[in-house]
């Protein structure tokens, strides 16, 4: 009895493990080797603050000093680590398992290679339970090792609610879309490095939490129980359940300790395999299940739960919301204020000139339309203003703050939103939290409001999806909207992208060859649509675009680009209608496509 | 204060466990760049050379330089074998490199832990007299080091002669430097990477022979020339096959030299220290070239 109340101990412990380990590496999708640090530290810093520093009693104290220990750690390997993308901080972490050891193992504080022992079992306060303590609540006589599976499940349950408040949240959703396309997230304001360093934070904080129920659980830490062993095993039941699933997570680490326990039992009492045998067979064994899982169902049991957002009762009758019907011809006489201002743009790349000079200036309410062959600099110069790529010279501003040097989420703060031309939705969110995530001011991307003010984040939110609704009707998707964006067409991925860009609200819109690949016949709907956010919504919209009867049909002004450079401009009409660039444009493609 | 002794034996241990690092290397590096994969597994192939070494030479009573053609063709069918049998459904299905990784971990942890279940966890020694060695530069060398570091120069030579001057080694260079375009001029990639695996088996196989001929064996002696392996690539960098070696060799310095200065115990701190190092301040290894580890997972 007593080792089964032990085993169901060491898993609600563990279960808290593996739920930091979901929000690093399922929710955020980090590649993370090294778990099993984080547990290491939270346990040594509470084993060595209670042995040598806290009074008796300290156990909730020694529990917030382990989360934050690991926290810190997590700051120091994240700081320079995550800045870099993908395999990186792989390699990292994984290097960080490896010298863990060998530190603690060296330094004489952690007690060298015999570890630390004597660490306080639970206690609080005054109450300090001895070996024969005993809870009697009349009906039943609860034993020490009871009640305390019964705290450490309490941990669980804890930890459980706080990380689904997590990956509920717009906060959760953030970190999602930063995993799906970080670069994307950041063209949308976000801080992707910020994003993926604070989640980090909390998944080491949360396991550095169960490291120190496990010091006060197993009263002795070791370097042997940190090693990269651990990490694997946390990593197997991660994976096992789901690790984009706390609820797989949760039960993947009662599924496998279940069956490491049920090969236990067989090999001691079927197969009287000898006792020494038993443990590196139990290690064998879940490396073994790990690579079946991966091989079998590498997304485990459970799959990614998605947030299904209901549409709100109407407040109003519901009034018509598609494009509004907009003379198509005629260009606008009254010229808007000028909203941003590039000029002497260049870029080289090695010895091949992108971008030689260009220059333009975008007005709110009219349509700019840049063409040009490939190669011409289009792209370069989208990407030179959204703050992806450096300029090598020139100067560009958007209103009276000038945008060169700043990164791609400070401009998009400044209102300039941008498309791609490969359109890059966020694919694992549905289709309305695409449209959410891209919505500015959202306080419950915030961890902290998300427990300080909740009230706050939830009028917010239901502020949010209510908008969200209006642009999805507006775009034609709300019959999709609980779809995952994987699950698109092209052409319904293409509108999303329109729908995202208009839920951030920039002042300046840079659309990327919006209708590239999208059939004729549903052509009109998107010359609508940009033409509303010209027109209604009163945004400098500035597109790159091959088919001459969509510049036609939109453009108040075309920029005609060359080697880089601005060859000349004008009204359609004009730049359209002079027969010697259209030649020498036309010659360029023709030559492109033979 | 007592002077500081020689520097000079510890240049010559450090170059010697540099060579035995580099092989190891080389093996992770040839996979790496060919096939895509991490491959801790290696230490599991380094385990069956070991451990063929021990049953030849042990069970069936064979002299150790007649053990060690044998040991060396079970070592490199092993990694050919685990290709196979593990890796290719991996490689086929287009696993991200973090699950390939998983799985070559997972190989190695589980092949240390059934031998030490099946065999014994215990160590086993070959030799149990002193060798017979010789001084050099003030330190002395016995034989098995010399004879190691004499295989890790034939060994190195021999992978560059093999890839340079034979058909099959042109279609690893080929693979590893473009997959796609290899493709394209018809290499057969499948082959290629059996090759690479057969190729890598067969270095790391003669890195494990000496090594465990001179200190024994037990189930967890990969360990270290595995992830020393990996600090060496992070080190040296992986733009060309030379990279990791130098990485190997300047690793096995950083080991030993420190010893000279600090205490023995704090050897693998300030070895991996060197490798947190070269990690934050140059990711694409000190060689540089390709930088592999910044590329998108």
């Amino acid at each position: 009895m007593l080792y089964v109340v032990d085993v169901l101990t060491l898993t609600a412990i563990m279960a808290v493990a593996v739920h930091g380990y979901m929000l690093i590496k399922g929710l955020a999708g980090l590649l993370h080797l090294g778990h099993a640090v984080f547990y290491g530290l939270g346990a040594y810093a509470s084993a060595i603050l209670t042995t040598k520093v806290l009074p008796p009693g300290s156990f909730p104290l020694s529990v917030a000093a382990g989360a934050l220990a690991a926290s810190a750690g997590a700051l120091l390997i994240g700081w320079p680590a995550l800045k870099a993308r993908g395999r990186y901080f792989m390699i990292v972490t994984f290097s960080m398992q490896l010298i863990f050891i060998t530190l603690v193992i060296n330094l004489s504080f952690t007690g060298g290679p015999d570890g630390l022992s004597s660490i306080p079992r639970l206690s609080f306060g005054p109450w300090q339970p001895g070996k024969r303590w005993m809870l009697d609540l009349g009906l039943v006589t609860l034993t020490f090792a009871q009640v305390k599976l019964l705290v450490m499940t309490g941990f669980t349950a804890l930890s459980f609610w706080f990380c689904s408040r997590i990956v509920d949240s717009p906060y959760g959703r953030l970190i999602r879309a930063v995993r799906e396309d970080e670069q994307v997230a950041e063209a949308y304001g976000r801080d992707a490095t910020r994003a993926k360093l604070s989640i980090l934070l909390i998944g080491a904080g949360i396991t550095g939490a169960a490291g120190s129920l496990f010091a006060h659980h197993f009263n002795y830490v070791g370097p042997s129980q940190f090693e990269l062993e651990l990490t694997m095993l946390l990593l197997a039941m991660l994976i096992l359940g789901g690790q984009t699933s706390l609820l797989g997570a949760t039960i993947g680490t009662g599924l496998m300790v279940g069956l490491l326990e049920g090969l236990r039992f067989v090999l001691d009492n079927w197969l009287a395999v000898p006792f020494e045998m038993t443990a590196p067979l139990r290690q064998a064994a879940y490396s073994v299940i790990l690579i079946l899982i991966l091989a079998v169902r590498a997304r485990g049991l459970i799959p990614e739960r998605l947030k299904r957002h209901g549409r709100p009762a109407p407040a109003l009758p519901p009034r018509p919301v598609a494009a509004e019907p907009i003379p198509s011809s005629g260009t606008v006489t009254e010229l808007g204020e000028v909203v941003l201002t590039c000029s002497n743009l260049q870029k080289h790349f090695g010895g091949l000139t992108a971008v030689a000079g260009a220059g333009f200036s975008l007005r709110r309410g009219r349509i700019v339309a840049i063409i040009g062959s490939n190669g011409a600099g289009k792209t370069t110069i989208f990407n030179i203003l959204s703050g992806f790529e450096r300029a090598d010279l020139g100067e560009a501003h958007m209103g009276r703050q000038p945008i060169l040097g700043k990164t791609p989420a400070e401009i998009a703060r400044l209102g300039i939103a941008r498309t791609f031309q490969d359109v890059r939705i966020w694919n694992r969110l549905t289709v309305i939290e695409n449209i959410l995530a891209a919505r500015p001011h959202q306080p419950g991307e915030h961890p902290a409001h998300l427990f300080l003010s909740p009230g706050r984040v939830a009028r917010a939110e239901a502020d949010n999806i209510a908008a969200a609704w209006t642009l999805l009707e507006r775009f034609g998707l709300a019959d999709k909207a609980n779809d995952l964006g994987n699950d698109l067409s092209y052409a319904q991925r293409k509108m999303l992208a329109l729908g995202r860009i208009t839920a951030f609200g920039p002042a300046a819109m840079l659309l990327d060859e919006p209708t590239s690949g999208v059939d004729p016949k549903r052509l009109d709907v998107f010359l609508d649509h940009i033409r509303t956010f010209a027109r209604t919504d009163d945004r400098a919209v500035c597109l790159i675009e091959h088919n001459m009867t969509v510049v036609k049909e939109l453009a108040d002004w075309v920029l005609f680009m060359d080697e880089g450079k601005v060859m000349t401009s004008g009204t359609p009409h004009e730049v359209l209608g002079d027969h010697s660039l259209m030649r020498r444009y036309l010659g360029h493609q023709k030559a492109a496509t033979a | 204060m007592t002077p500081p002794p020689s520097i000079l034996p510890f240049l010559a241990n450090g170059l010697s466990l540099g060579l035995s690092i580099s092989l190891v290397a080389l093996a992770m590096a040839l996979i790496w760049r060919t096939v895509g994969i991490i491959d801790f597994g290696l230490g599991a192939v380094y385990l069956a050379a070991a451990y063929a070494t021990l049953f030849l030479t042990k069970g069936v009573g064979l002299p150790l330089a007649a053990a060690i053609p044998g040991a060396l063709i079970i070592g490199t069918a092993t990694a050919i074998l685990l290709y196979w049998a593990v890796y290719r459904g991996f490689i086929r299905r287009g696993s991200p490199l973090f699950v390939t990784v998983l799985v070559s971990i997972s190989v190695f942890m589980a092949t240390q832990n059934l031998i030490s279940a099946a065999i014994s966890p215990q160590k086993f020694y070959f030799i149990d007299t002193i060798l017979p060695g010789i001084t050099v530069l003030g330190t002395r060398l016995n034989v098995a080091q010399l004879a190691k570091m004499g295989v890790s120069l034939t060994a190195l030579a021999g992978v560059a002669f093999f890839c340079l001057r034979t058909g099959p080694g042109a279609t690893i260079l080929a693979v590893a430097d473009n997959k796609r375009l290899a493709q394209g001029v018809g290499v057969n990639v499948d082959r290629a990477y059996g090759w690479t695996y057969g190729l890598a088996g067969l270095v790391v196989s003669a890195a494990a022979i000496p090594d465990v001929a001179e200190s024994g064996v037990d189930p967890f002696v990969a360990i270290n020339p595995v992830f020393l392996a990996l600090a060496a690539i992070i080190i040296g960098g992986l733009g060309s096959f030379r990279n990791p070696v130098l990485g190997a060799v300047l690793l096995g310095l950083a080991f030993h030299l420190a010893v000279w200065v600090l205490p023995a115990s704090w050897q693998e701190v300030i070895a991996y220290g060197f490798v947190l190092a070269v990690l934050v301040a140059r990711p694409q290894g000190l060689f540089g070239g390709l930088n592999i580890v910044r590329e998108r997972a």
